[in-house]
């Protein structure tokens, strides 16, 4: 296997609550959101790495943190650069490193309204990195603006360059909103549910551009979504992410053929599938626990309907069950 | 048995019929149609499902239903009858009778539907306050059974909206729909703001809904594989026009228009890893202007399909609009 593009190492991402007056009065300290808590894992070069939970288990965090949008806590984010020539702590570098780092480090959100500036023509938002990187002005920018629009499908290019947002459909928008992230030629990028916005056929063409893209530009993608199913479709491994941690890490046919987790399972069984009949049945009634404050125990544990005593008690580690799949649950750790 | 019976023969009353309906839009000074040529009948306690991508009129044709459409909506023609009666011929005070009493709504972002400095259940009391004039305090304790089947602790009627979570406020919504005991709940997308876990479980409640109360559900939705898995029917549209329309069964075995048969391509499912280079060829998105809707889009597309657009052929048990099945 080639060395990993990136080593995420024990990251944690901690926001910090307000703090009201009561609490100030009566000296309570400050509650946390821990929306990352020490994670780690590889990425591939060349590969399509999935993050997979609901919301609120850190999973657009933690893709914010990776690419340096949001400073960790603590922890340590290696990543092999080209332009640097060495690997590089994306945790502890300085912003204009950062900055220079950008160029081969890009996001792609998942609503491309928001992301789109309705002011500007989408020709000139496209090749505005471009600008702020110095790279290329006037025509020559038009003419490397051009060849990614025709990349990824805003064909004739000449003909989209000098439309507004409002013209276009969510699909066409979120096609904009990739070739801006692809306009400096990037290695890794993070797609945070860049498709749960668009109908399925619109996805289905989203996905399949992202896939020649990922060919054809050798680029490594972080995939995060809520849909396991989908995750299972594209991704070459997965992480099963719930209230901050790693609960579940293998390759995305293991993952789905023998899901270790409870919470994997959970979330498999909720998928539906339209070729049989009837709803899944959930049985599970209680709510996702918000990730203020301290755990003791397993994180899953409330919801859990196969939990021991133990798993109250204490926190389970990771452990590698079969090689590259590891999941974090008692049931699965030899004594 | 014999109750099953008389079920089975009411089943085909319906409870909401839309009738040739046609809707445009006045954006700026160009006028977009949103809704053609739609006519589809609900029978009591039955749930049909409305599929489409986003500006295929599905939602509209629901604010047609409960008369909320935007200022610049116009209604060209058709009639929407309700129990007999056309709903857009009647005046807002009587269609307020209605709205919210006989046909119940639960909309897609249930924080959107409370009043913050409101209880939960105080919503429900003041709707059965309005509708039926029952006494605040009693409003209260119908709130607590009606929660309490659903398998919410009664007491959570007493807690404020930002003191629950997104689903148990969908819950709540639902609760709300149903307390005046409307015979027709419209849903616009109940689901689409929620977790997965969280849906199936909103899912499940719509499902009792119609088993014990007999509520014959319109369920609008972009999602095909939710629509297949709750609906007795399925009504497709495309590009403001119903394109195909049969029992969830059929249309899962055996889909006939060329979009529906796309669009259940495109499911990424469990069991298999799709292929999704392959939908990689066009990168058109919008509806044809000419001819059939869709023959922008379809690979069966022939020479006729551009110039001239297919009427919805009756299959009987099931409806399509496309040339093939002429």
């Amino acid at each position: 296997m080639s060395e990993p593009i990136l080593q995420v190492i024990n990251l944690k991402k901690y926001f910090a609550l307000e703090r009201s007056i009561a609490d100030r009065l009566l000296g309570r300290s400050r509650a946390y959101v821990k929306a990352v808590d020490d994670v780690s894992f590889d990425v591939n070069e060349n590969e399509i790495f999935g993050i997979v939970g609901e919301s609120g288990c850190g999973k657009s965090t933690l893709g914010r943190v990776i690419i340096g949008l949001l400073k960790p806590t603590s922890g340590r984010i290696l990543y092999k650069s080209k332009i640097f020539n060495r690997t590089v702590d994306i945790a502890s570098l300085k912003e204009k490193d950062l900055r220079l780092l950008r160029r081969e480090l890009q996001i792609i959100f998942q609503d491309p309204y928001s992301a789109l500036n309705p002011k500007m023509k989408i020709g000139d938002f496209i090749g505005h990195p471009l600008e702020i990187h110095k790279i290329a002005t006037g025509e020559e920018k038009r003419e490397i603006v051009m060849k990614i629009m025709e990349k990824v499908g805003l064909i004739p290019p000449e003909e989209y360059y000098d439309r507004y947002p409002r013209e276009l459909s969510g699909g066409q928008r979120q096609r904009v909103v990739i070739a801006r992230a692809l306009i400096l030629n990037p290695r890794l990028i993070v797609a945070d549910e860049p498709t749960s916005n668009l109908d399925v056929s619109i996805q289905a063409r989203i996905i399949a551009l992202l896939l020649r893209l990922k060919d054809e530009m050798k680029l490594t993608y972080v995939f995060i979504t809520h849909s396991i199913a989908l995750a299972h479709n594209i991704c070459d491994r997965i992480a099963v992410m719930y209230l901050g941690r790693i609960v579940e890490l293998g390759g995305a046919p293991s993952i789905v053929d023998e899901p270790l987790h409870p919470y994997t399972r959970l979330l498999m069984r909720s998928v539906i599938d339209p070729d049989t009949r009837n709803i899944p049945r959930v049985r599970e009634v209680s709510e996702p626990p918000s990730p203020v404050g301290d755990f003791r125990g397993c994180r899953f544990v409330r919801r859990c309907p196969e939990k021991m005593e133990k798993c109250e008690r204490e926190e389970p580690p990771l452990v590698e069950v079969s090689t590259g799949h590891y999941v974090r649950c008692w049931q699965h750790v030899k004594r | 048995m014999l109750i099953k019976v008389i079920l089975h023969n009411s089943m085909d009353v319906k409870i909401l019929e839309i009738i040739d309906l046609e809707i445009m839009y006045r954006v700026g000074r160009k006028s977009v149609i949103a809704v053609r040529d739609v006519s589809l009948a609900i029978e009591k306690r039955e749930i049909r499902a409305v599929v489409g991508e986003s500006g295929s009129g599905k939602s509209t044709l629901a604010s047609a239903v409960l008369r909320v459409l935007p200022g610049n909506a116009r209604i060209v023609r058709g009639s929407i009858m309700f129990d007999g009666v056309d709903l857009l011929k009647l005046p807002e005070r009587e269609m307020r009778r209605i709205r919210g009493s006989r046909i119940g709504i639960i909309f897609q972002d249930p924080s959107a539907t409370f009043n913050p400095v409101m209880r939960v259940g105080d919503h429900i009391a003041e709707l059965l306050y309005v509708h039926r004039g029952t006494r605040w305090e009693e409003g209260l304790k119908v709130a607590e059974s009606l929660v309490k089947r659903f398998g919410i602790p009664s007491e959570r009627v007493y807690d404020y909206p930002h003191q629950l979570s997104g689903g148990m406020k969908q819950r709540f919504c639902i609760a709300m729909a149903i307390a005046t005991n409307p015979e027709l709940v419209i849903a616009d997308e109940p689901t689409t703001a929620l977790d997965v876990v969280t849906q199936m479980q909103v899912l499940s409640m719509l499902r009792e809904l119609r088993d014990e109360y007999g509520t014959s559900i319109m369920f609008i939705t972009h999602d095909l594989s939710l629509a297949l898995s709750i609906s007795d029917n399925v009504t497709v549209m495309y590009g403001g026009e119903i394109v195909e329309e049969a029992p969830s069964d059929d249309l899962r075995r055996e889909p006939l228009h060329p979009y529906t048969q796309m669009l259940l391509e495109c499911i990424p499912r469990l069991r298999q890893r799709l292929d999704f280079r392959r939908f990689e060829k066009e990168s058109i998105e919008l509806p044809s202007t000419r001819g059939c809707i869709f023959s922008n889009r379809c690979r069966y597309a022939r020479e006729r399909c551009l110039r001239e657009e297919p009427p919805l052929i009756d299959l009987g048990g099931r409806r399509v609009r496309c040339w093939l099945y002429e």
